[in-house]
């Protein structure tokens, strides 16, 4: 007889919702972080700790650039309304 | 509990007979919300689990935002091997301006003649969005976190 062990599984997911409005730089920064570094809870303490250390920075500088990329298309926004001749919904938007 | 987090038991032997085909330009998978506790349409409460052998309107959560019955369409990432597990995964998806109270999701195939139901997915808690985005992230894809792993 020939038989074969194998193992078929499904992973939990996470959930992110926001309220009157799209998600935080603050949630998309973690969904990211949780996509880049997975730390295992077997992981020896040491090791686990330090991982989860550097998933905090790595955390910190998505969440930076985040911010960053949101106003300077903003930024791109407001010039191409202003162009427009649109200048108090450009002013509006800036403000943002 | 109502909803059962779970591959489908029917999925498994689907895969069997090649009901079931996640490349890129394979069938096309859709992921449906639902709610327990009569939050889904019609006051109906969701009982989803290794069973479920298909998509069911019952218990589904009603339309709103860019949710509309059915759920949404998921972004396939071609199957591959990490190691000698064959893992394959899905890009993220929101619904967005919606107001959703979800406890759990099911992913089936919307090529296969009866919607054949693949996974149950359990949100542990009820999630909710008002007027604003509801996102389900999937897991990182390798062999021991990918949403769906054969060993």
């Amino acid at each position: 007889m020939i038989s074969f062990n194998t193992k078929i599984e499904v992973a939990p997911v996470s959930v992110m919702t926001s309220n009157n409005g799209g998600l935080s730089d603050e949630q998309i920064a973690q969904m990211a972080v949780d996509k880049i570094v997975a730390v295992s809870d077997n992981a020896p303490d040491v090791i686990r700790d330090q991982a989860h250390v550097f998933k905090e920075n790595v955390k910190k500088l998505l969440f930076h650039y985040l911010i960053l990329a949101r106003q300077e298309e903003r930024a791109t926004i407001v010039h191409t309304i202003r162009n427009s001749g649109q200048k108090e919904l450009a002013d509006y938007i800036r403000r943002l | 509990m109502a909803i059962v987090p779970a591959l489908c038991t029917t999925f498994k032997k689907e895969l069997m007979t090649a009901t079931h085909n996640f490349a890129t330009n394979g069938n096309t998978f859709r992921l449906a919300l639902y709610a327990e506790s009569s939050g889904g349409k019609s006051n109906t409460t969701a009982t989803l689990g290794a069973a479920t052998t298909a998509y069911t309107t019952t218990g589904e959560v009603d339309n709103s935002g860019s949710y509309a019955a059915g759920g949404g369409e998921l972004t396939k990432v071609a199957p591959t091997n990490s190691g000698t597990t064959a893992i394959t995964d899905f890009a993220d998806i929101s619904f967005t301006t919606a107001s959703i109270t979800a406890m759990g999701a099911l992913i089936y195939n919307d090529t296969a003649s009866n919607n054949a139901a693949v996974a149950v997915l359990d949100f542990t808690t009820n999630k909710t969005s008002t007027s604003g985005t509801f996102t389900i992230q999937f897991p990182t894809a390798d062999a021991s976190n990918a949403i769906i792993r054969i060993a």
